[in-house]
């Protein structure tokens, strides 16, 4: 090799050995712009979601409560792999509506009951108005993902499989209340999900605070839902 | 000159024998390995449990090809565990210690195509078993009925039933048992039952 080349050589080495040595601290800062940048359209959407939250429009109510597992849900019971569905993790489907309904059933209709709420937190969910308020029960998505098989792969089937808990309850409200406390659903559950036992628990004080906190609206007072067990839809 | 190059010669001889050899080999090696993960192949202290069972489809609209189930206690990333399926017959072994739950079993329909059944999702099936020690463990024997259902749906209920008995089954795992610690182990089983 002649000189003029060895030379050459050395400069393009110590170029890229700085060029790499460089690298990490310029990955790192691009790194924190990008985690700067997640978290605040966070905010963002979080802050879109308290709005639309604490907007009430006529015919709306709010309903105050909280559904807790016992044992809590862990982290690995739920498998949620397909598209969007990881929104559900620690939530439930909570079905507050005009009348008792299936909710095993998995029609299209069941949609339109339902409302997303987080687990073992006071949830605040808005409703059409109805008198009595029937409470079916709550949904926890435990799996969903999709397997593929056949010739190619050309077969996708999506598996779910939920965790149902009953609901029997109705609930009665002055008119013209706005928002109702429905007190606090505590499923006692086995190894195998079956739900053993359900307490009614009232957490009124509790429940009032972080309804003020989120809704910040003194206009609306959280009024304390009278409630009777009557047999539901499933 | 000529030594050298007959040293260079036997050298590059050796190498693609080596190379040869070497591809000849490798699938049985490969092969053998494998074959140490179907039941009965290795000893009995590296693959027990055994967990097994009968479901008879005669009714159904599919026969029986596949059936799974689920470890839910201790949670691990493993969860689902399949089965062989001879039939009606399933079983497998290395299934660890923990709480199980058959998911969904299915098979063919000539007719339908691949039919998928499903177990209640919540509360304990009399199928679900309790692996607690290393052992044999039968989970029963069904009969597969089906059920009033609306248009479009297929309903069914497993009935447990006492024939294939635990015995017979026992009987047709042991023809199918290599390893003589899975032999014996099968065995004496049987005995145990006969009593």
């Amino acid at each position: 090799m002649k000189k003029t080349d060895r030379i050459a050589a050395a400069v393009v080495a110590v170029l890229v050995f700085a060029a790499f040595a460089a690298a990490p601290g310029q990955w790192a800062q691009a790194a924190d712009r990008r985690d700067t940048a997640r978290e605040a359209k966070l905010e963002k959407k979080r802050q879109a979601e308290l709005k639309k939250l604490r907007t009430l429009k006529d015919g709306e109510i709010y309903v105050v409560g909280r559904i807790e597992l016992v044992p809590r849900l862990k982290e690995q019971e739920q498998t949620l792999k397909t598209g969007g569905s990881n929104r559900l993790k620690n939530k439930s489907y909570v079905f507050f509506s005009n009348k008792f309904i299936d909710i095993t059933s998995q029609g299209m209709g069941l949609i339109g009951h339902a409302a997303l709420a987080p687990l073992s937190e006071t949830f605040v969910v808005k409703r059409k108005m109805s008198e009595p308020i029937y409470y079916s029960g709550a949904l926890i998505m435990l799996e969903s993902s999709a397997s593929h098989s056949g010739y190619m792969n050309n077969r996708t089937t999506i598996n779910q499989r939920n965790l149902y808990l009953p609901g029997d309850r109705v609930y009665r409200a002055k008119p013209g209340v706005r928002a109702v406390y429905v007190g606090t659903l505590r499923y006692y559950r086995d190894d195998y999900n079956a739900i053993k036992k359900v307490e009614h628990i009232d957490d009124y004080a509790k429940a009032d605070a972080d309804f003020r906190r989120m809704i910040a609206n003194p206009k609306i007072p959280l009024y304390k839902a009278g409630s009777k067990k009557q047999k539901g839809a499933w | 000159m000529t030594f050298i190059n007959s040293e260079i010669a036997r050298e590059i001889r050796r190498f693609f024998v080596r190379v040869l050899l070497l591809s000849l080999l490798l699938p049985v090696i490969s092969l053998s390995s494998c074959s140490s993960f179907k039941p009965f192949h290795a000893p009995y202290e590296e693959e027990s449990s055994l967990v097994f069972g009968h479901i008879d489809m005669g009714e159904a609209y599919s026969d029986l090809r596949w059936i799974t189930m689920k470890r839910i206690k201790p949670i691990t990333d493993k969860q689902h565990y399949g089965f062989y399926v001879e039939k009606g017959l399933f079983y497998r072994t290395f299934v660890p210690r923990g709480l199980y739950k058959f998911g969904e079993f299915g098979g063919h329909s000539f007719r339908l195509g691949d039919m998928t059944h499903r177990f209640p999702e919540q509360g304990k099936h009399q199928m679900d078993p309790a692996v607690k020690a290393p052992g044999i463990y039968y989970v029963g024997s069904y009969k597969y009925r089906k059920v009033k259902a609306p248009l479009l749906e297929v309903r069914y209920v497993l009935e447990r039933t006492a024939s294939p008995g635990e015995r017979e089954l026992l009987e047709q795992l042991l023809v199918l048992a290599v390893h003589p610690s899975w032999k014996e182990k099968i065995k004496k089983r049987i005995r145990e039952v006969q009593q």
